[in-house]
């Protein structure tokens, strides 16, 4: 229960994006075209679904404070921990990179289209973010595991969204100096007050 | 920008090394001094619950930082008022003198079986009429809120039945609505509230969604809500219950005349 | 020095990271409930921009150019580390309240939009300056966010209460939205919309 109660919070009342205000420079720089944008969501979908439990494991087994001790129970007093946002980023840096090289190989398309974003959803707030919530609010591997998946889908709805809505946007008549980042942040607002509204669900409590 | 894969490899080692020895030496220097503010912060909590709100409080909301001078009167103050004693589960006293009671993480012990886990129990000592008499027991508080884990101390009169004070040192909740329960009008709203009903059982205090009413029996064991915050304030009332109930087999044993702790 | 001062003016106004380059929103919003977070982590980038930008501009002739990204990261990672443990040795309570967001400097895109767009093809001095400058009108959007939603969120600034007994017993209340997600979405997109009036950008 516990759980899909994770699942839900992460995609609609905690959602990374509305929410937490996670991952927004790709979101405002590239929720122009839906294409792109569902590109770019899945990408991270899978980014997330994959580092945040890697993260978990490096973190329960090496970083913090005792972690060694399967290693050498002498070890029992080294703390890590302060090498975290180190060691969280190398791990993302990594996974990224292997995404890359494998969106190049199925679809150079997408590649083409992601061009410098793609390598930029290393230092994406929101990938970081999962992870060191992780870390703070100590999930288990299982919960770990659900978190980042729907953090990945509540993101991936996010943009998705507003891809859809700026697309509708595109022959309003909206103030000249608003046009671009002024109204998108606008918008935003009003989704993540929109996305407020789910917080009166509770399941299994 | 020299290229080859040699001179990459030894570029990254010289980078690699040269910020790991930064980090390790600056946690190294500093550690000292952040266990000092962490320990100070704690402590402070557990003055203020146990009744030491004149000296140490803050007039208004604010958080005043912490420098090494109020530092060193935290724990001065702390070791002249304050004893702390280790239970086990049963809520006998245990003698482990390489555990110290401050030390202790309530999120560490939640995750040890139930016979590892210690129970740390601080007792205000208070010198009245030349005895040394304990005038609060104060205990750490700790579960889920809505956002992040909430850590407190709770402290009960010698009757273990009133709240004398109530603290929280640690959330990560909506700042201006969960956040409030570290705010004073929240934490003063428990002073006075009992734990037991009249027949002696555990009820601990619940926090309402909106005013309690005065009027109804039980609002001695009642306090307001934060509007807003009604999940974060629900968190609050199960770790309160949950809290008090692993330590009743102490309290009990105390109420009936029992002394686990001895004497100074 | 004619040239350095425009390097440390433009990013104040007509380049603003936030309103007109678009960089650095994530972890800006989440901390600016309240004036005083707002001022530590602007405080904060301003120290890591600068100096990120200070040291890869020394190291910008011998670093490989497959590694380029790596670099620059470790470069940005240990700087954020510094910043978040001399916060808690010097500063614990702003250091909790802070806690994960100043982790989320690191992927600040501030930090490495200026250390690529700048500092990887300038000196270390104006790259300095170039840095201080950013994060400076970085800090400053903060600030202004942070004023207004403390204000209309709580009454208060700096935790001291401004607006007065009377008004509320007027009638008036707190607006409950400036503390929450939209507040801070809605005041920037006005935010960006006064600044671009005046500075006259204009997008597409």
């Amino acid at each position: 229960m516990e759980l899909i109660n994770i699942g839900i919070r992460a995609l609609f009342t905690e959602n990374i994006l509305l929410a937490y205000f996670l991952g927004m420079c790709s979101f405002l720089a590239l929720s122009k075209k839906m294409s792109t944008s569902f590109g770019l969501g899945v990408a991270v979908i899978f980014v997330l679904s994959i580092t945040a439990p890697v993260n978990w494991i490096l973190h329960e087994y090496v970083l913090r404070e005792g972690a060694l001790a399967w290693l050498d129970p002498r070890m029992r007093e080294v703390d890590l921990s302060f090498l975290v946002f180190i060691s969280f980023i190398a791990v993302i840096a990594a996974l990224v990179q292997v995404v890359e090289m494998a969106i190049e190989k199925f679809s150079s398309k997408l590649y083409s289209a992601l061009g410098i974003y793609l390598p930029l959803i290393t230092v994406n707030c929101a990938i970081l973010g999962v992870s060191l919530f992780m870390v703070e609010r100590r999930l288990t591997l299982a919960e770990t595991a659900v978190f980042g998946v729907s953090s990945g889908i509540g993101w991936f709805m996010a943009i998705v969204s507003m891809a859809a809505i700026r697309w509708k946007l595109r022959y309003s008549n909206i103030p000249s100096a608003m046009r671009g980042l002024g109204i998108t942040m606008l918008v935003t607002g009003l989704m993540a007050m929109a996305f407020m509204i789910f917080s009166g669900i509770s399941l299994g409590h | 920008m020299r290229q080859g894969n040699a001179y990459t490899l030894i570029f990254l080692t010289a980078v690699a090394l040269a910020a790991s020895l930064v980090l390790a030496m600056s946690s190294q220097l500093l550690k000292e001094r952040q266990v000092l503010l962490q320990q100070a912060d704690m402590k402070r909590n557990i003055l203020i619950a146990a009744g030491f709100m004149e000296c140490y409080a803050d007039a208004d909301e604010h958080r005043r930082e912490m420098d090494a001078g109020v530092c060193t009167d935290v724990h001065l103050y702390y070791e002249q008022h304050m004893r702390a004693i280790l239970l086990d589960h049963r809520g006998a006293a245990v003698n482990e003198p390489d555990t110290r009671p401050e030390l202790i993480d309530p999120a560490r012990e939640a995750e040890k079986p139930v016979e590892k886990r210690r129970f740390p129990v601080f007792l205000r000592v208070d010198t009245i009429k030349g005895k040394d008499t304990v005038t609060a027991y104060c205990i750490p508080i700790y579960g889920k809120g809505l956002w992040s884990s909430l850590y407190g101390y709770l402290a009960l009169e010698p009757d273990l039945n009133t709240v004398k004070g109530l603290t929280f040192y640690r959330q990560g909740e909506t700042p201006g609505l969960g956040a409030e329960i570290q705010s004073r009008w929240f934490q003063e709203e428990f002073k006075g509230k009992k734990i037991l009903d009249a027949k002696g059982n555990l009820v601990s205090i619940t926090v309402l969604k909106g005013k309690v009413e005065l009027a109804s029996p039980l609002a001695a064991h009642q306090v307001d809500g934060i509007s807003g915050a009604t999940l974060t304030t629900k968190g609050v009332t199960e770790l309160l219950m949950n809290s008090l109930s692993m330590y009743e087999p102490y309290f009990t044993m105390i109420r009936r005349g029992g002394s686990g702790h001895g004497r100074r | 020095m004619a040239v350095d001062k425009k390097i440390f003016l433009s990013p104040i106004n007509e380049n603003n990271p936030i309103t007109t380059q678009v960089l650095g929103i994530c972890s800006a919003l989440a901390v600016t409930s309240q004036l005083k977070p707002s001022i530590v982590m602007g405080l904060a980038v301003i120290a890591v921009v600068a100096l990120s930008n200070l040291i890869t501009s020394f190291m910008r002739e011998y670093i490989p150019q497959k590694v380029r990204i790596i670099v620059e990261m470790t470069v940005v990672a240990s700087l954020v580390i510094l910043v978040d443990q001399i916060l808690k040795a010097y500063a614990y309570q702003m250091s909790k309240q802070l806690s994960v967001f100043v982790g989320l400097i690191i992927t600040n895109c501030i930090v490495l939009g200026r250390i690529e767009a700048f500092s990887m093809g300038n000196r270390p001095v104006p790259s300095l300056v170039d840095g201080l400058g950013n994060g400076l009108g970085y800090a400053l959007i903060l600030f202004i966010v942070g004023f207004f939603r403390e204000l209309f969120g709580f009454g208060k600034i700096l935790g001291y209460q401004v607006l007065p007994e009377s008004l509320y017993a007027a009638g008036y209340e707190n607006n409950g939205l400036m503390v929450l997600a939209p507040g801070a979405f809605i005041i920037l997109a006005l935010i960006i919309w006064l600044q671009r009036t005046i500075s006259g950008y204009r997008e597409e």
